[in-house]
């Protein structure tokens, strides 16, 4: 089954995004909006390496578009507009939001 | 029946977030819903024992999560948040099962309605 998460916290001010990077599996997307976007940095270095893991185990690691370019911020992850995300979040079996 | 995954992952008494997962949680489970309740990261805070609060004014969280099962929800704690905060299953109210983060992902996918309990900033 291939969940949605969806993270708006900040990665360094929160380690709750790192906490739901880890139950992500193949197939899952991950959104990142508002101060999520933050992540688009990197993040501290544990977040960082959980990122890439899941990114190695299949997950799919979207930007929020409006929220990145709001904060001035780029990424080479993909970007999804506003409708978009909607899209994902009508289409996925299952959304987790934080 | 409807299943309902409530998730608790912030600490006790510095906001009303656990209290008010507590009054949702018994609220759902009063409508005939399923309901777990999972406490993960700081929220395993939320069942350490000899807690009290009422040197901050406050009611006893630890009470209030160790009646779940009279209201017939059921209560589950991640045990790599336990084990990364140095606490031990002895130290916590008893729960339905401590459970892994595997565990924790296929409450996930089993639930029909995810509520997540976070403080907020």
């Amino acid at each position: 089954m291939a969940v949605l998460f969806i993270i708006s916290k900040s990665p360094f001010k929160k380690t709750e995004p790192l906490l739901y990077l880890r139950l992500t599996r193949q197939n899952d997307t991950v959104i990142f909006i508002q101060d999520g976007v933050i992540a688009a940095l990197g993040g501290p270095n544990e977040f960082k390496k959980e990122l890439e893991e899941a990114i190695k185990r299949g997950v799919e690691i979207l930007f929020l578009k409006e929220d990145l370019e709001a904060r001035g911020l780029q990424t080479d992850k993909k970007l999804v507009d506003y409708d978009g995300f909607l899209e994902l979040i009508e289409n996925k079996e299952k959304v987790m939001s934080l | 029946m409807p299943k309902a995954l409530i998730i608790v992952d912030t600490a006790p008494y510095g906001t009303a977030t656990c209290a008010e997962a507590f009054r949702t949680i018994t609220g759902l489970a009063g409508m005939d819903i399923e309901t777990a309740t999972v406490l993960v990261g700081d929220g395993v805070f939320v069942a350490k024992r000899g807690q009290n609060p009422s040197l901050i004014g406050m009611k006893s969280l630890e009470e209030a999560y160790s009646m779940l099962g009279d209201f017939g929800a059921k209560l589950y704690i991640v045990r790599e948040s336990i084990e990364e905060r140095n606490l031990k299953e002895e130290d916590l109210i008893p729960a339905d099962k401590i459970i892994t983060m595997d565990e924790f992902r296929k409450l996930i996918e089993e639930s029909h309605c995810i509520i997540t309990f976070h403080a907020g900033g």
